[in-house]
Formats: C-alpha cells, structure tokens, sequence
C-alpha cells in the first residue's frame, strides 16, 4: 500500500517539475522516488495485508509484480535521460503519465475486488494513450493514440460489462467470496461475464485474434513508449490476468479452458508466423510481444501454484531482454533516422558493444540457454507437460523455432561483416548501464532461476 | 573437481581471450586449449576402464527442479574428450596465419567448454544445456568468417539443429515427468521403466535431434552448404567433434535409458543410415568442391557410425566409438589439406588443382596418409573401425553388411579421385609455384597422421578405454538379441 501511495504522490511531483521548468532534469524526481518505493517493497516483503475492505491486498505475489513493472520503468526513465536530452518543458508531461501509469500496474497486481480491477486497467491506460500520441507533429503517433484508444475503449467496454454480468451472478465484486461462491453459482450470467472479462483481458495483453490493433500502436508510438507497453503494461496485465483467473474464476475454468487454449495457439502461431516477415524493428517488436504473451498463456492454461512463478520468471526475463533492445534499437534508429532492419547491417563492425547487447537480448527472447529467457520458457514448457498439455507444448516448440528464426535474422544482419551501417554511434552513461543491467540480468537469471521462482 | 575445471577452464579463457588484445589472442586460446589437453591427460593417467564413472564432481544448482551440476568421465566420455582436447589446439594452430581477431579465438574455446561439457554431464538438464551452448559460437564463426553465401546457410543450419534441439528437449522433459524422484540425474534414469510405448515416442523426440547433428538421411540439407560455406576451423569443429556430440548422446542417453525405444525404431534408423552411406558417398563422387566432397563423405561415413551402433552389439558399439575417434581425427586432417590448399590457391575447386606432388611432396604425403586412413587401408585407423562396423553389421543382417560394404568401395573411389584431380596429372595452371607445408603446418599434420598410423596398428589403446562401457551396452542389449533370434 506505501508503495500505491508513494507512486502516486510520486507522480504528482513529477507533474510540478514541469512547473518548475526542471527540464530534462525532471527525470530524477521519478527516479529518485521510485527507488525509494522499491525499498517500500522490500520492507513489506512476507506480508500480505488488506486494506479498505479488501479492496486491494498486497501479498509476495503483488510485491514482485510491483517490482518487475517499477524496475522496467526506472530502465525506461534511465533510457529517457539520453534519448529526450534536449527535450522541451513537456517532457516533465510523459514522465508524470508514465508513473501514473504504473499506478495503475501496481493496482492491477494487487486488486482483490473487481471494481478495483477495473480501475486499475483505466488507470494503467488512459496516461498510455496519451503517451502514444506524445509526438504531436508525427501522424504515425496519432494514429497510434487513436486507433490504442479507440480500441482500448471498447475494450474497456466489455471488460467492465463482463464485470456487471458476473456481479449479477454472484452478487458479489469481491475476489475471495466469488472464488467460495463460485462453485455455487448456477446462473449462465457468471459463465458469460467470465468469457467478457478473458475477452478484455485478451485485447489488453494483444493476443490474437485480438491482437490486429499493437501492431500499428507500437510503430507509430515513439520508441521509448513503446518499451512502455511492450513491458509493463503487458506485465501488469497479465499479473491482473492471472490473480483474477486462477482465484475467482477457477471454478468456471470448464468454461474458458477450451477457448484460451485454441487463443494460445492462434496467439502462438500468429505473433511468430507474421513477425518473420516484417520488415523493421518496432513491427517486428511488436509481433514478439505478441508471441511472448501465447507463451505466458501457457500459465494461464496451467494455474497452479507454479504457474504464477512461471510467469513472474517470464515477464522478468522478457521484460530484461525486450528493454535491451528497444533501447539499441533507439540508438539504432536516431542515427539512421529510420527502424528498418537493414538499418541494422554492420552493426558489429562499428559498435561491437551495442552489437553484443543485441545479442545477448535476442537470443535470451529466442530462448537459447543460458540465458533468462531459456529457462523461463523451459519453465513454462515443464508446468504445462506437467498438466498433461502436450498437444500445445508442441504447438510452442515449433512457434519458438519460428520465433528463433526472425530474431536469428536481425542478428545475423547486425553481425555481418558489412560496410553498410551506422558510424560508430556514441552511448550515453546511463544508456549503458542499463544496457548491461538487462544483460547482466538475463544471465544471472538464467543460471539461477530460483531467485525469482522462489519469490512467490 | 578436475571434471568441472575440465569443462569450465576453456570457458574462464575464452572470456580472457575476448578482452585480450589481438596480438596475444592467438596464444593465450592456444595455451588455453592445451592447458585443457594437459587435464585430460592427467585424467587419461588416472583411469581406470572397469571403474566406470569415475571423476565424479556434483553440486546442487536448483534442487527444487532436480537440476544439479553432475558431471563425471566413463569410458565413452573420455574418448570424446581426449578427441576434443586433441583436436582443439590443432584447430586453433589451423588458423594462426588467418590474422582473426579475438572473439574468433574466444569462439573456439568457448565451443570447447560446451563440447566438453555435453561429453561430461550425467544430468540431463545439464546436457541440454551444454548441448544448446554449443551452437551459439558456431553460428557467429560461420556468420562472421564464413564465405558470401553464408547467411542463408547459417539460419538454415541454426534453425534446423535448434529445432532438433526443442524436440530433445520435451523428449528429456518426458523422462523428468515419468519419473517419480523428478530429478534429471542419470542414474535415476537409469532406473525407469517405462512402457514401450512411452520409450518409443521420448526414442522419436531425442532422436530428432541426433538425426539432425549427425547428420543422417533425410536430414542432412544443411550438411554440405553449411561445411562448404563456414570457415575452415568451424568446419573442422562441426565435423570432428560436434557431430560425435550425437554419436555419444546415442550411448549415453538413449541406448541405456529407453533401450526398448531403441530397439523399436532400430530397423528405421538402419534404413536410413544405410540410404545415407550410399546416397552421400555417390554425391561425394561428383563433387569438384573439396570441401564440399568431405562433407558429403563425413555424411557417408557417420552413416556407418550409427548404423553399426544399432546393431545393438558390443562389436557395433565399440567399433562406432572407435570410428567416431578416427573419423574425427581424419576429417580434421583432410579439411586442413583443403585449407593449406585454399591458402595457396585460393580456391576449393579440384578442377583448378592438379601436380600438387612435384611442387609440394610433403603436403602430398600427408595427404596420403589422411586419405588412407578415411578410405580404411589397412595399418590405419579408418581400417579398424570399419571392419569392427561392417563386420557387426553383416552379422546383424548380412545383405545390409554387403550394401553398407560398398561404402569402402565408394570412398575409396571418392578419395581416390580428389587426391588424383590435385595432387597428380601435369600442372595445370600456368602460375603454379605452390610452396610445401611451412613448419607449422608440419606440426599440425604431424600428430594427426601419427594417430592415424598408431591407432591403425595398435588399436586396444582406443578400444580399451570404451571396452567395459561397450560391454555393458552389449549385456544390457544381448536379451533383446537373443529374443528376437527364438522369435
């Protein structure tokens, strides 16, 4: 709950820095404050407490989710000190929404009653579409804002109507007494709210069919709020996806088990399958984050107690492995004024350190051992095999071959000897910590897994 | 502790050797890779054939998954790793004239410490790891130093052998789940019964991955293009050491653990590795690309290998292990001769080559006695190890020993000619003043041709050491054998 309050008030500080014309000094009142609130969570580590009325509960598992989608921001605010260096005074603006948007995260993490769970999802988007269209003079970016929020609305719309069907059913927005009536519940009213409500969910986290929108949103959205929503709005989502499905709507999984596992698949297969043939980083990006959410699907399909761990460990790994490279990516793109891939040639020849980076992060996401995003995979794989899921274990095997082959090909483009290519790009102090946080992360946690998957 | 330094040694190296400066790269890879030669010297010293699983080093890594850090040497994992450990100075001393840069060298060690790694691990997830690691400095050689046609090449390679890999995977994954400790050490898995059925689909998902290693008919496509195209010593990695990769696994992880799955399929596989031999061996006659030309005959040769292994019979088993040790030792030799022939000439083309012998009779003379030892003239290696597999073969199923025998025919035709088309005939071309092996080059054909003489003439220092293991297989498979023959 500090944490919660923290942020927001964090968030309003930030907004004042604009007043104050901070600039793009305006950056540290976030990142200082967020620091601050990962002690927060440290200190309410192994405490699970509820509050008004359980509305929210903050538990282990809330904590890390918190943790996760606050460290990708402060990677993001970390990122933002070189790539906004000579921003003007709205730059104060994007911080703000950004944490306000992270509020929102930490809602989602930690609601127990739905009427807070919807409020978390507002409260997660509505500063993102914002953020999406933050580059006024480009149409690409609002198109981007339009189109996320246009469909995000109607989104919202059914999740909220899938809400008020399912307290029709149960009489109930409480998260523990639906999880005890459940069982009970005869009215076909829970059964089609609960499908709405995976529908919202769906849409949020882009998996197919639902899934036509992110394409468009991540490549018109500037680069750094696409990392945005490639990591912690999918993190958040699916921490709020998973709390919700594997407590209160358990017991209508007869329901929805058939349905999510044909939507793993599709999700599955179509992310991989269309991200081979793109053309430009971001598209390609955005394609991967479709696939790596079929992957967490696999949890979905799953939940037990492991499934949870599986996809903290996932969104830990993905989330480390996709910062990395957006951020080259940004580098990338600014010297070459444009995100294609074939901008990407030679890469190795004249910045070997970015070049290696690259590496690292696509082959953690292609899940090559031993890296982080391996073992995350092999988890999920494992939990899933476990629940006798063979059939759609294989459907991942063969989407994670595909996936390695369109990551393989950025790499082996930025790794042929070419005289193509940018000059020697110049990495700022802060662009390179990160950059070695990401990959010092993906190895630690690819070799010691457990001190994630003991977390929860 | 000697197995674990064994294994990360060249790892700690290779990091050395990426952050050292250009200059001294090449020697501290070097002086790495021989560092890992003395270890496993100091092991081939302390070991004993009829122990069995000696140098045994465990540690807990993630006990609540049942991974740990178990690794230990029997007699199949010291072949290997005296091939690899012999084999990588060499490859390293290949390429010294080549100015690479560091992470060229980097690469190669690093690949080492996978290789050694997969030979050594008794813990499933452990050698999948390994195994997986192994490919990552393979594909940057290729990518990096291989020729212009390389990149579609490298995807293909890498995504083929990836694929394998995920299948291995949930073949593994299977054996962790049918089993009630949940651990993926091999000696619990040893212990498992499991019914034919789940032997059979686990034998079809790992053996994917072996097929496509070795590799054998019908997946062999990336073979020849990925050898062709890739840098002299990552060719010589891939077809010396990293095939044999699957040639062990096959005794490690298949044949003692899901037998029955193996036997099941064992008429498969004999299919298609007998298709192999002699469908590699005929493309292999018609290749003007040397390098090209060894790789289909490697494709031939393991062809041999693995069929010999699935004859189930300690003859089978021990001759494909000493086999795997020659054919690693000669088609590193030979792929040095068509390096030190590319150097000279800058091509790979047979057809551009010709009286090599007058100007360059040493190189020649090496040569020779590489291609002996491929084609199996007796007094050489390849001999020895083609007889054990032929012979274990013909008394499996005879008109298979007699169609696999037509390899040594077609080998020799192969061979023959390659050495013929360069070596031999009138001088073809105008500009030819080619200068004989350099003193480094000596060096390094020098220890090969002499493996290839000493092991031909006494072979029990190979057999002796992989004898109690085979003979353990053997035992293990006799029943099914003598099943089959009162059916």
């Amino acid at each position: 709950m500090k944490a919660l309050i923290l942020t927001s008030v964090i968030g309003i500080a930030t907004l004042f820095a604009g007043v104050y014309k901070l600039r793009n000094k305006s950056v540290w009142v976030p990142f200082l404050g967020l620091i601050g609130v990962m002690f927060t969570l440290f200190a309410d580590w192994n405490t699970s407490i509820s509050w008004y009325n359980n509305m929210v509960r903050f538990d282990n598992y809330s904590l890390a989710f918190s943790g996760i989608v606050i460290t990708a921001l402060l990677m993001i605010l970390a990122l933002s000190m070189d790539h906004y260096k000579e921003a003007g005074s709205s730059i104060a603006d994007i911080y703000g929404l950004m944490v306000f948007s992270v509020v929102g995260a930490i809602v989602l993490s930690a609601f127990s009653n739905l009427a807070m769970l919807f409020l978390g999802v507002e409260i997660l988007s509505i500063p993102v579409y914002i953020m999406a269209g933050s580059n006024r003079r480009l149409s690409a970016s609002n198109e981007s804002a339009l189109k996320y929020f246009l469909m995000g609305s109607f989104a919202s719309g059914i999740l909220l109507f899938g809400i008020a069907l399912v307290y029709g059913a149960t009489q109930t927005l409480d998260l523990d007494q639906m999880a005890l009536l459940g069982p009970t519940v005869q009215s076909p009213l829970f059964t089609v709210g609960v499908l709405l409500v995976l529908c919202g969910f769906l849409f949020k986290i882009a998996a197919a069919p639902f899934h036509f929108w992110a394409p468009d949103v991540y490549e018109g959205a500037p680069g750094l709020v696409t990392a945005f929503m490639a990591t912690i709005v999918k993190t958040a989502a699916f921490a709020a996806f998973f709390r919700l499905f594997s407590t209160a709507f358990i017991s209508e999984e007869s329901a929805w088990f058939k349905a999510l596992w044909g939507i793993t698949a599709a999700t599955l297969l179509a992310g991989n399958l269309t991200a081979l043939y793109q053309t430009k980083m971001k598209r390609l990006m955005a394609y991967s984050s479709i696939a790596h959410a079929g992957y967490m699907l696999l949890a979905m399909l799953t939940l037990n107690k492991q499934a949870g761990s599986a996809v903290l460990l996932y969104a830990a790994s993905y989330t480390l492995a996709s910062i990395a490279v957006f951020a080259v990516m940004l580098l990338v793109s600014e010297a070459q004024e444009s995100d294609a891939l074939v901008k990407f040639k030679g890469l190795a020849k004249n910045n070997p350190f970015l070049a290696v980076i690259l590496a690292i992060a696509l082959f953690s996401l292609a899940g090559i051992p031993p890296l982080a995003g391996f073992f995350a995979k092999y988890y999920l794989f494992a939990i899933a095999l476990k629940s006798n899921l063979f059939y759609i274990v294989i459907v991942a095997i063969i989407a994670s071959i595909i996936g390695a082959w369109y990551y393989l090909k950025s790499l082996s483009l930025a790794f042929m000897p070419s005289n193509e290519g940018a000059e020697h790009i110049p990495v700022g102090l802060p662009t390179k910590i990160v950059l070695i946080l990401c990959v010092t992360g993906a190895l630690v946690l690819g070799l010691r897994p457990d001190l994630i998957l003991h977390l929860i | 502790m000697l197995t674990a330094l064994l294994v990360f040694l060249p790892l700690l190296v290779s990091v050395v050797v990426f952050f050292s400066p250009r200059k001294i790269a090449f020697w501290v890879s070097f002086g790495g890779s021989l560092l890992a030669l003395a270890l496993v010297a100091m092991m081939i010293n302390a070991f004993d054939p009829a122990l069995g699983r000696q140098f045994v080093y465990e540690k807990a890594w993630l006990p609540d998954l049942g991974i740990s850090l178990k690794m230990g040497v029997d007699g199949f994992s010291l072949l290997m790793l005296i091939l690899t450990a012999i084999l990588t100075p060499l490859i390293i001393a290949s390429s010294y004239n080549q100015e690479r840069s560091c992470s060229f060298y980097g690469l190669i060690l690093m690949m080492e410490s996978a290789l050694l790694g997969v030979f050594v691990a008794q813990d499933a997830f452990l050698y999948y790891l390994f195994w997986e690691m192994a490919l990552i400095p393979v594909y940057f050689l290729v990518l990096i130093w291989g020729d212009d046609s390389r990149k579609v090449v490298t995807y293909k390679f890498f995504i083929y052998t990836l694929a394998g890999s995920l299948f291995m995977l949930a073949g593994i994954l299977l054996l962790y789940f049918n089993n009630p400790a949940r651990t993926f050490d091999i000696d619990q898995l040893y212990t498992l019964q499991l019914s034919g059925n789940q032997q059979s689909l686990i034998f079809i998902l790992m053996f994917i991955a072996f097929a496509i290693k070795l590799p054998l008919f019908p997946f062999h496509t990336w073979q020849a293009p990925a050898y062709t195209v890739a840098p002299t010593s990552a060719t010589m990695l891939l077809s010396g050491v990293m095939l044999k990769m699957a040639v062990y696994s096959i005794v490690r992880w298949i044949f003692p653990i899901i037998p029955l799955g193996a036997w099941i399929w064992g008429d498969v596989v004999l299919g298609m590795c007998v298709i192999g031999v002699l469908y590699g061996g005929w493309i292999a006659v018609r290749q003007d690309n040397i390098k090209t030309m060894l790789a289909y005959s490697s494709f031939s040769h393991v062809g041999l290998i693995v069929a010999g292994l699935f004859c189930f019979t300690e003859e089978g088993i021990q001759g494909a292990m000493f086999q795997s040790f020659s054919h690693g030792i000669n088609v590193v030799g030979l792929f040095f001769i068509a390096e030190i022939l590319f150097q000279r000439m800058q091509t790979h083309d047979l057809k551009l080559m010709g009286g090599l012998r007058v100007s360059a009779p040493i190189l020649a003379s090496f040569f020779l006695i590489l291609l002996f030892g491929s084609v199996g003239l007796p007094m050489t290696n390849g001999f020895i190890g083609e007889f054990m597999l032929l012979r274990a073969i013909a008394g499996y199923k005879l008109w298979l020993g007699v169609l696999t025998g037509a390899t040594v025919i077609i080998g020799a035709v192969y061979m023959l000619r390659a050495f013929q088309k360069s070596m031999l005939g009138g001088v073809e071309r105008e500009t030819f003043t080619l200068s004989d092996l350099t003193l480094r080059e000596k060096l390094i054909l020098l220890p090969l041709a002499g493996i290839v003489i000493v092991t031909g003439v006494y072979p029990s220092v190979i057999l002796q050491i992989t004898g109690p293991a085979s003979a353990k297989l053997g035992e293990l498979f006799s029943v099914y054998l003598n099943y089959s023959s009162q059916n």
